[in-house]
């Protein structure tokens, strides 16, 4: 591991990675517990069940309030009844990829580059200009999409049909650039050891037309009183240990972009882009997300003109060690830490997003009424899959 | 002309919707019909609702569904439509690899649905499982299945007229 070391917390703490506490230099044997107080019930209340199949969420999810028929006191959940069981363990490194891709298809570039990531720390292989840029602007483009469906899927709840479908013809419009230039829509095959497998030169053209209409999209929101209604005083974020958007929207400076050395955003200029003095709600999560995606296109640019020759580099490095990988996913971090013996992996931890903001997400639902559910959900953009998944 | 009217910031981008069936919906990933279950069915003539179940998916496979309501495929103007209940559905969307927790959910979706109803399996790991895992147990009795990875929305909506036509005959 060449960027962290074992021993006391320093930085800031990230999450649970296996039986480790992820900190932004250090690694602490042991876990945090989320403290979380427990609500006194009385004869009032009753238990909502929500999921696990319902027509508003996306993915499988199993919700259960506790209400007086109106407000939601407090919220669990369980995110297992699609849990899947990914084996890499004992295979070769790029035929453990496939699987890594298909933890969280939306996020797939992030999952696959902070993997990718770990097994270049762990062997000790140092990756080429080219190659950063290319991950760089995957991951941007990743970005993007997701949080156009974010916004959308916003817009959606609050039956705003003209944001809605203009936002969701945005993401497909990014999707189809994406499946122009890394041969797949969600990156699949795109990554390898050392390398990517695609050439994003002139890419940043094609988004110039999106921008634009984000950004006209972006301002009209901005002037419905009746969409923002929805989203201000919903879904406050009380937790500093929230990550991604939702703890920049709470006005932390947290971002792996800054503060991991997985991938040179220093070289870009980068700064996070932070919500000071909103208070965490999911307004601040939506400017957050419209406000990144500007960004994401203003990086892509400037790594666009650092793009070298498409030159493969070595990789051949120590077949054994110990390394981790952190990106910034759209929805937070993600880091992978592996343990490679003989080019082989032996084993394998993740810390997603999702996993990390799942239970802020249930303590900021307290005190919201049913029909800010939806707006507070789509707000911190979380993936089931990527929690209800394991390595064997 | 700059106008806060959504309305006709909708009128704007009107004419967004790709002709169908065109070059670009011309996909590999042919659906695959299973003909000895499809003669069964004989009255979606009409108006056809679909609901969908995540029985173990990556998440790809539900934003393209998703992406069917969008205007590149406007798959309402097939009288195409997704439901939020299996009561209300016609065909039941099995997307994902099999889950134990997720074989009743499956099971009482499939039971509440009014007859006539059939299954489309969508995605690889639906239909054989791929290497992710087994696919789920219902996926045998599939009308259609959509293979890919996750499939493109024109393949699925190649699948979803493909059901809607076989069951018709």
């Amino acid at each position: 591991m060449r960027a962290y070391s074992y021993g006391e917390p320093q930085g800031r703490r990230i999450g649970k990675l296996g039986e480790f506490t992820l900190y932004e230099k250090t690694l602490v044997k042991g876990h945090v517990p989320n403290v979380e107080g427990e609500v006194e019930r009385s004869d009032t209340m009753f238990n909502f069940v929500y999921g696990p199949s319902a027509g508003g969420l996306t993915e499988t999810i199993l919700f259960n309030m506790l209400t007086t028929g109106e407000s939601i006191k407090s919220m669990s959940s369980d995110p297992t009844f699609k849990m899947r069981s990914l084996e890499v363990i004992g295979k070769r490194i790029d035929d453990a990829v496939p699987f890594i891709e298909r933890v969280n298809g939306p996020f797939s570039a992030s999952h696959s580059i902070a993997f990718l990531s770990a097994v270049e720390d762990a062997q000790g292989i140092d990756v080429d200009r080219n190659t950063m840029m290319s991950r760089i602007i995957e991951m941007e483009l990743e970005r993007i999409r997701n949080h156009l469906h974010v916004i959308a899927r916003m817009c959606e709840a609050a039956a705003f049909g003209v944001p809605y479908n203009s936002l969701f013809y945005l993401r497909e419009s990014v999707n189809r650039i994406i499946s122009q230039y890394a041969g797949h829509r969600y990156f699949f095959g795109a990554n390898g050891v050392g390398a990517v497998n695609s050439d994003f030169g002139g890419v940043s053209k094609s988004l110039i037309v999106i921008e634009k209409e984000v950004r006209e999209l972006y301002n009209s929101l901005l002037e419905s009183k009746i969409f923002l209604d929805r989203l201000q005083g919903n879904g406050i974020v009380t937790d500093l240990d929230c990550i991604g958007p939702a703890a920049r929207g709470l006005g932390l400076r947290v971002d792996a972009r800054a503060d991991s050395g997985s991938l040179p955003y220093g070289k870009l200029g980068f700064s996070p882009t932070v919500e000071m003095g909103l208070g965490g709600d999911a307004m601040s999560r939506f400017l957050v997300r419209c406000e990144e995606i500007s960004q994401s296109v203003e990086l892509i640019k400037k790594a666009e003109t650092k793009l070298g020759s498409h030159a493969k580099a070595k990789a051949h490095g120590s077949a054994s060690g110990e390394g981790i990988g952190r990106v910034e996913s759209p929805s937070g971090d993600v880091a992978y830490m592996v343990k490679l013996l003989n080019g082989r992996l032996r084993k394998i931890d993740l810390l997603s997003a999702s996993s990390a903001n799942l239970p802020v997400f249930q303590k900021s639902t307290r005190n919201n009424v049913f029909t800010d559910f939806h707006f507070n959900w789509e707000s911190f953009g979380i993936w089931v899959s990527e929690i209800a998944v394991r390595f064997v | 002309m700059k106008t806060n009217v959504w309305f006709l910031k909708g009128l704007k981008r009107l004419g967004r919707t790709e002709r169908y069936p065109n070059r670009m919906s011309i996909t590999e990933e042919k659906p695959k019909v299973n003909s000895g279950i499809a003669v069964k069915f004989s009255r979606f003539k009409r108006s056809f609702y679909l609901y969908q179940i995540d029985s173990g998916t990556c998440g790809a496979c539900n934003l393209e569904l998703q992406a069917l309501s969008t205007p590149h495929y406007d798959l309402n103007r097939f009288g195409i439509f997704f439901t939020n209940s299996p009561r209300h559905a016609d065909a039941l969307v099995i997307m994902g690899v099999y889950s134990e927790k997720m074989e009743k959910v499956l099971e009482s979706a499939y039971g509440a649905m009014p007859s006539p109803k059939l299954i489309i399996a969508m995605g690889g790991c639906a239909i054989t499982g791929c290497d992710i895992g087994k696919h789920p147990k219902l996926s045998d009795k599939a009308v259609v299945s959509i293979p890919g990875c996750p499939p493109d929305p024109y393949a699925i909506l190649n699948g979803i007229m493909k059901a809607k036509e076989v069951s018709s005959k």
